[in-house]
């Protein structure tokens, strides 16, 4: 029991209610805030026949015919195929086609890159400013040595579309330069597409509602505190 | 005094409840306002409208329930209702900003990426996180650090109570009107102990990203998201590289280090802190994390090694040693693409990983899994059992084990602890049966990996789960990450007592 | 604490006892004599009569220690029952390493002990040209494994009444169906009796009606009958039921499999007409229930696999397996290459039934259905306690033969132990497939067929396999049989007397 007379909580029911009105409302504001978000107008899809189209490496191409199918670094691995099979993969010269994402990491020789050749980075864009849900991000580690890693300006970030690059590699399973990572060693490559800065138009509604919600809270909490001092 | 028989909440415990949720609510949207501030000065004007409305809704839900009213000492009771109920607040709270990123084809999609977040999960749920905006990508470790929190601060203050307690019971044994202690020692304890070793790990990671590589600013991001993610045993990294991004050893060392001292639990970490050495090595949960760790440990490297998975021992350990300790203590990061622990690990590898995601972490700390405590207590169990049978006179003297002090072993803490591991059990092989018959072309082991890693709040991700489309698999992620945070009986019991609020089921409301 | 040593005492009446089991084992061998000479297999004939006059001699040589007459520890018990199991299959093991079917005297022992713990696993080679008299002596092993045993040594040591009643039910409390043991024992052979009587001609019959000619009716009906009612799995021919093409005598399989998973205390109520009692047994309850469930999920999960178009053939196929694995028996109409055809989630089901079991008190194996029971109203109640409020007081109870318990921690820790060494069991004998290189699902389900004794394979259990593989599953089905007690208690009892100094006894045994 406490010593001091505590007033009786006033609300009950009516608090009740009010609270799951201000929950659907909330539920509803984001709703549809998402429907309205504005697309970005920017085109960043990489034509299908500098990709080299529909001549992909694939696991089961490998396990039939081993590793002569990979014609020595004219035909494209995609990365979901050397993480589904990486055994098959393993030390064979492939063509790989992705956009440089995270950072450019400068060391001794060369860098290291992140290269994701999802949809997000080929076809239909990063998204956040509109775009297409494509799952997760699918990419391989690359070690670009000196001066390849030069091509490697813009990696890619949200509203921008990293460089992407055509680089012809050999699959190390269980590299060692990388304590067992598995990695891709470069031995040549081009800039496929240079880096491409979204349109990004602004969502004035989503900036209203912040801002107006915004003051009201700031408002409330002032003078909650001013009456609390009271 | 009177003593209460009470059958159903009062006005008072409801308002105190409420109160309490509506600060949790107030001070989970003001944690949105750093990293608005974030993206607001690198021009990611969508994140930061977003934290902001965020931010927004948060404190006016909190002024709301709150009703200009701070909540006063609440009894045990109020407290574990509050505590079943602030996760719920939370999350939704936390998913505002986060389904307006852009990066959730659904809203269910935010709800379990909050989720994965605060539970210190850390699964990858997000699409596209390689060009997630800075901003946000901070608030979604900042949920990492906020789960943490929370979760040493249920342990602290559980303490006060009496470590039987922490033991035997997986939850409020019944409910209980006497106040709370103090609330300000166990924030204390649990805010500075995350501040500091987060702190600790930015500030020796920093040098060390950029001798990766990486420029400045990079660096800092990596170093503060990593120390973070890592000391909560979250899981979450900048982008989908895991902690292999930085390509260096040194950095996943400090990590192997920051991951197992967020394993440790809280009363573990006050005993070094004044340098009581010496009687670590009895406690029963560190015996048992150090056995289980090198077992399974070999059990991986062995693994690998017949599956003639790497060449060099350096690699070898490296890579066995990093994934078993990220599974060990529940964080999640991996070395490498998380697909490649079930595509070129071999078979006995992942077995050994799964154990570990199984066992996790020690009881009182922010990993999660069955615990080694529990594990310990249902080992010396079994032991007592056998050596009944062989010694039928040692029935007379009781078994015992040591956790700060020497506690008695009784049935009760075996069948606790046997509870809790067999709704872990059940939790994962239902997952895995719903799974398998909703998805198409589903993999059994793989599900069970799923599964187990959900459980425990480990969060590697081998790519099971497709989050934009597998609505079902998403919800039964969900659950398997919360039930698996709050130990079953705690999310029962939180919503047995709210059932008790609705008029009919509950006393007098 | 010092425990009583064992002493030379204690170590005679052991010895004793195993050696009327050798003299039984011997007895076992003259239905498959007289079967082996007069269908004319001379050789396995000679090869029978070696290894039944080596047992009796064993047995003879034993029972001259004179045994005091007391009554039997229930530790002593224990080791008795482990020490049993360990090495009666020795000398079964014998004519079948002498018939030339077994690669190697491991794969022979392995039979012997499948045998002795109605597994039902083989490592017999050309096990279709095997003769009559060898496929008695198999099949004659569910039998003596199942009930015989445990039958003998109440007979036996009907004197020692109030000791050896513990040793039907291993923990230590028993179902006492009648205050006599010797009864119990008595009624047990009646209603096994009875049973064969019926379940045999039944089987014949049907074999008859689908195309056997009278005297492979014959040899096919009681084999057939001890395999189901014992729930042991052993077939006279390598496709197992799949060879007789028959749904009838699947069905009539069906029956006899469930017969023999059912507890022998339940036989009995149901003997009495109590079915109203019998029905409330949560072991039932339990077993019904998981059976259910799960078979009910296999054949779902069949059809969405489309493993089967018929839906006839898919309940057919669905409903036997399930049974058979729930059982314990091992029976199988799906060839073990063609376990790949039933997708993942069947398999799964598969390895789920296993390894829960059936009724304990029966010939089944697995963590049995009374633990499951226990363990899930042990966890209902933690849940109903954390829900309701303060004022109530949550208690489990269950309900087994005529009356009520509480569901107190000892028995739920007790329950939890046993499925916890169950679960162990499975995972390490999965691990030690996956480390010969099975993969880890079949290394799974090869692992927990053999810890539940149940004998359904995918494959993995073969003569080729390696020797530790095969060393490890006569482990795993040993322990099993015995639910790890009393295994432990045999270890712990040799290891002891050791310890005491083994000259030291002997010196005084002479």
């Amino acid at each position: 029991m406490s010593a001091r007379q505590r007033p009786e909580p006033r609300g009950g029911p009516l608090g009740a209610v009010l609270t799951l009105l201000a929950v659907v409302a909330v539920v509803v504001l984001v709703a549809w805030l998402r429907a309205t978000a504005p697309q970005s107008p920017t085109d960043t899809a990489v034509p299908a026949e500098a990709l080299g189209g529909a001549d992909v490496l694939d696991c089961e191409e490998l396990e039939r015919e081993g590793p002569v199918a990979a014609t020595d670094g004219t035909r494209r691995a995609p990365s979901g195929a050397v993480l589904e099979c990486p055994f098959a993969f393993d030390g064979l010269r492939v063509r790989y086609v992705g956009e440089v994402v995270g950072d450019v990491l400068q060391r001794d020789g060369g860098s290291w890159v992140l290269l994701n050749d999802d949809d997000y980075a080929l076809r239909t864009g990063p998204l956040g400013a509109g775009g297409e849900a494509a799952g997760t991000n699918s990419g391989l580690s690359v070690w670009l040595p000196d001066p390849l890693d030069e091509l490697a300006t813009v990696p890619g970030r949200a509203g921008v579309r990293g460089d992407v690059l055509d680089v012809v590699a050999t699959v190390q399973r269980a590299d060692p330069a990388d304590g067992g990572g598995l990695t891709l060693r470069v031995d040549d490559a081009t800039l496929l597409a240079p880096a491409v800065e979204l349109e990004d138009p602004v969502h004035w509604r989503q900036v209203g509602a912040a801002v107006a919600l915004g003051l009201l809270a700031l408002g409330l909490t002032l003078r909650d505190r001013a009456r609390r001092r009271r | 005094m009177a003593v209460l028989t009470h059958l159903g909440p009062t006005p008072r415990d409801t308002a105190a409840v409420v109160a309490g949720l509506g600060l949790v609510s107030r001070w989970v949207g003001l944690a949105m306002l750093a990293p608005a501030l974030v993206s607001l000065l690198l021009g990611e004007h969508r994140d930061a409208s977003a934290l902001l409305l965020g931010a927004a809704v948060g404190v006016l839900l909190g002024a709301l329930l709150q009703r200009g009213r701070p909540p006063g000492r609440l009894t045990w009771t109020q407290a574990f209702t509050l505590a079943g109920g602030a996760w719920a607040v939370a999350t939704g709270v936390a998913a505002v900003p986060l389904a307006l990123s852009g990066h959730h084809a659904t809203l269910l999609q935010a709800i379990v990426e909050a989720m994965a977040g605060l539970t210190t999960t850390g699964l990858v749920v997000v699409d596209d996180l390689d060009h997630l905006g800075v901003g946000m990508n901070l608030w979604r470790h900042l949920l990492h650090a906020i789960g943490a929190v929370a979760a040493l601060l249920v342990v602290a203050t559980i303490r006060q109570r009496g470590q039987t307690f922490v033991a035997t019971s997986n939850v409020a044994e019944s409910g209980d009107h006497h106040v709370l202690p103090r609330r300000g020692r166990s924030v204390r304890a649990a805010l500075g102990l995350v501040v500091v070793w987060t702190l600790l790990g930015t500030v020796v990671l920093l040098p060390l990203a950029l001798l990766a590589g990486a420029t400045p600013g990079r660096a800092l991001l990596h170093a503060a998201t990593l120390a973070t993610s890592a000391f909560s045993t979250g899981g979450f990294t900048l982008t989908s590289a895991s902690a292999g991004a930085l390509h260096a050893a040194t950095v996943q060392l400090v990590l192997v280090v920051l991951m197992i001292a967020g394993a440790t639990s809280l009363v573990l970490h006050r005993s070094l802190w004044a340098r009581r050495i010496r009687g670590v090595r009895n406690e029963l949960d560190v015996r048992v994390a150090g056995l289980t760790g090198a077992t399974l440990l070999l059990v991986v490297l062995l693994g690998l090694r017949r599956a003639e998975v790497f060449e060099g021992a350096t690699e070898l350990v490296r890579q066995g040693l990093f994934t078993l300790v990220a599974a060990h203590t529940t964080t999640g990061m991996t070395p490498g693409p998380g697909r490649l622990l079930v595509t070129g690990w071999g078979e006995m590898a992942p077995a050994g990983i799964v154990a570990a995601m199984a066992i996790g972490g020690m009881a009182g700390s922010v990993a999660g899994g069955v615990g080694t405590l529990r594990v310990g207590i249902l080992a010396k169990g079994i032991a007592r059992d056998v050596r009944r049978l062989l010694l039928p006179e040692s029935a007379l003297v009781p078994a015992d084990y040591q956790q700060s002090r020497r506690h008695v072993l009784t049935d009760r803490h075996v069948r606790a602890a046997a509870t809790i591991v067999l709704l872990t059990l059940a939790s994962v092989f239902g997952a895995a049966v719903i799974e398998l018959a909703t998805t198409s072309d589903g993999d059994l082991p793989e599900a069970l990996f799923h599964a187990v890693s959900a459980v425990s709040t480990t969060g590697i991700t081998v790519g099971f789960l497709d989050a934009g489309n597998d609505q079902v698999g998403l919800v039964v992620t969900g659950l398997l990450m919360w039930f698996g945070r709050m130990e079953f009986l705690a999310v029962l019991a939180a919503l047995g007592m709210v059932a008790r609020y609705v008029p009919g089921v509950g006393g007098r409301g | 604490m010092r425990a009583l040593r064992p002493d030379a005492d204690e170590l005679r009446v052991v010895v004793g006892v195993l050696g009327r089991m050798f003299e039984a084992t011997a007895g076992l061998h003259v239905p498959a004599l007289v079967v082996a000479v007069a269908v004319g297999e001379l050789r396995d004939a000679s090869a029978l009569l070696l290894s039944a006059t080596l047992a009796l001699l064993a047995g003879r040589a034993a029972r001259r220690l004179r045994a005091p007459d007391d009554e039997l520890r229930w530790s002593t018990g224990m080791v008795v029952v482990a020490s049993t199991w360990l090495l009666v299959p020795v000398f079964v093991a014998l004519p079948l390493w002498l018939s030339g079917h077994a690669a190697a005297p491991i794969d022979a022992y392995f039979d012997a002990m499948s045998g002795f713990t109605t597994s039902g696993l083989s490592l017999l080679q050309d096990l279709d040209h095997l003769g009559a008299g060898l496929q008695v002596l198999r099949h004659l092993t569910h039998f003596a494994g199942g009930q015989g045993i445990v039958i003998v040594v109440l007979t036996v040591l009907a004197r020692g009444a109030g000791g050896a009643s513990t040793l039907l039910v291993g923990e230590g409390r028993d179902e006492r169906v009648v205050p006599n043991v010797l009864r119990t024992a008595r009624l047990i052979y009646l209603i096994a009796g009875a049973w064969a009587v019926v379940g045999s001609s039944v089987l014949v019959v049907t074999l008859l009606g689908s195309g056997l000619t009278p005297w492979r009716a014959l040899l096919h009906g009681t084999t057939l009958f001890m395999a189901a009612f014992d729930t042991g799995g052993f077939s006279i021919m390598s496709s197992s039921v799949a060879y007789y093409h028959s749904a009838a005598v699947e069905a009539v399989l069906v029956v006899l499999m469930v017969a023999g998973a059912l507890s022998f205390p339940l036989h009995w109520l149901l003997w009495q007409r109590r079915v109203g009692d019998a029905t409330r047994s949560l072991d039932l309850r339990t077993f019904a229930t998981t059976t259910g469930l799960l078979g009910t999920l296999l054949v779902v999960g069949l059809a969405v696999h489309g493993t089967y178009a018929d839906a006839g053939a898919l309940a057919r196929k669905g409903v036997f397996t399930a049974v058979s694995a729930a059982t314990g028996t091992g029976f199988t109409v799906v060839a073990p290459q063609a376990w790949g055809t039933w997708g993942q989630l069947g398999p799964a089901v598969v390895v789920a039934l296993m390894g829960i079991g059936a009724m304990a008190g029966s010939t089944a194996g697995g963590v049995k259905t009374l633990r499951v029971g226990l363990l899930a109203k042990s966890v209902l109640a933690d849940v109903r306690r954390a829900l309701a409020p303060t004022s109530q007081v949550v208690v489990a109870t269950h309900r087994s033969l005529r009356r009520t318990s509480i569901v107190d921690d000892g028995q739920a820790r007790s329950a939890f132990v046993v499925t916890l060494l169950f679960l162990g069991c499975y995972l390490a004998g999965a691990l030690v497939g996956v480390f010969e290189g099975a993969s880890i699902e079949a290394a799974l389900f090869e692992s927990v067929s053999a810890s539940a004794n149940v004998g359904l394979t995918i494959g993995v259990l073969v003569p080729e396999a390696s020797t530790l593989l095969k060393a490890v599953a006569v482990v795993q089905m040993w322990l099993g049989r015995l639910e790890f007690l009393a295994a432990f208690a045999l270890v712990g009892w040799v290891w002891q007397l050791g310890a005491a100094g083994a000259s030291d006894v002997r010196t005084r045994l002479a």
